[in-house]
């Protein structure tokens, strides 16, 4: 039988919804902020003239609590494992909450689809010559895969685009790395939705 | 005219460093010490912002924790600063001042 809000002890009802909140976070992450909310609610409760709506006005609902914790140990975890995916992912996932997060996100996405052409470029090369390439002229700047090179113009490269693709690849991919590090780690700075400070 | 949300971005861009020299000044000491001594002179750290806080400082090295039991009626977690949290504090205070100094300049003026 389940017990009415009325007769549910306050404190137990804030962190049994808590602990709800926190479950994407490991178990035992997630037992030591409910025991360290669970002494802090008995310390204020124990204090003079404390009642749940005050206490809970100061500690914020137990959803905004846990999407603070969740938020920083997302962020946390994805810039300590330096999996790129899994930090665009963690970014990406806040943009809509937060500018910063879209903008570096977006940021992010751009560099890696442009890392993504210039591989395209280094690895057709090879196999279509004639399509890949870049083509100067004096009302021509064509650069990448072309389905028909312009016929007037001499392709200027050759070969010297395969080196020089794969770098421009490798900078695009570090440049992501370091925008997203440097996001995340203002993001943790400065959390897009939470209790207030 | 209506300036809580500048307020709450001030108070959040402050909480760090309000945090760590709370312990720096006071030694070891649990989540309800922070926010009495951080709040002494007036609403800087609110309950709910302090701990996911000092769960991040503590994660990324700048503070340690331990339980005690025995102490209270109810077990406490107490915060203390590690070595890179200690060398952390001078240098946040000094960069705290210099901006303190610059904004004071410029806001005076306009006074």
């Amino acid at each position: 039988m389940n017990a009415s809000p009325a007769t549910l002890d306050p404190r137990a009802d804030y962190l049994r919804r808590l602990e709800w909140a926190l479950r994407p976070l490991p178990g035992p992450d997630r037992g030591a902020i409910v025991a360290e909310i669970s002494s802090h609610l008995a310390e204020r409760f124990a204090g003079p003239g404390a009642t749940t709506a005050a206490i809970v006005a100061t500690l914020g609902e137990p959803d905004d609590l846990a999407r603070a914790y969740v938020e920083d140990s997302e962020l946390s975890g994805a810039l300590h494992r330096a999996a790129p995916g899994h930090l665009l992912a963690t970014i990406l996932s806040r943009a809509t909450r937060s500018i910063t997060a879209f903008v570096v996100g977006l940021g992010a996405v751009i560099l890696y689809v442009l890392g993504l052409s210039f591989v395209a470029v280094a690895v057709l090369k090879p196999i279509a010559p004639r399509n890949v390439g870049l083509w100067l002229g004096p009302h021509t700047f064509d650069f990448g895969i072309l389905g028909s090179p312009p016929g007037v113009t001499r392709e200027a490269l050759g070969l010297w685009i395969l080196p020089l693709s794969a770098a421009c690849a490798v900078l695009c991919y570090l440049a992501a790395g370091v925008l997203m590090k440097r996001g995340a780690r203002a993001l943790l700075r400065r959390p897009s939705r939470r209790p207030a400070a | 005219m209506d300036i809580t949300p500048w307020l709450a971005q001030l108070r959040k861009g402050a909480a760090e460093l309000t945090v760590l020299s709370v312990i720096a000044d006071g030694g070891e000491c649990y989540g309800l010490q922070i926010l009495e001594r951080a709040n002494v002179g007036g609403d800087i750290v609110s309950d709910g912002a302090l701990y996911p806080l000092l769960s991040r400082l503590e994660k990324e090295g700048k503070l340690s924790a331990r339980w005690v039991l025995e102490e209270g009626p109810h077990p406490r977690k107490y915060y203390r600063l590690t070595d890179q949290g200690a060398a952390l504090v001078p240098v946040m205070i000094q960069a705290w001042t210099d901006f303190r100094q610059a904004m004071t300049r410029i806001v005076e003026k306009t006074r």
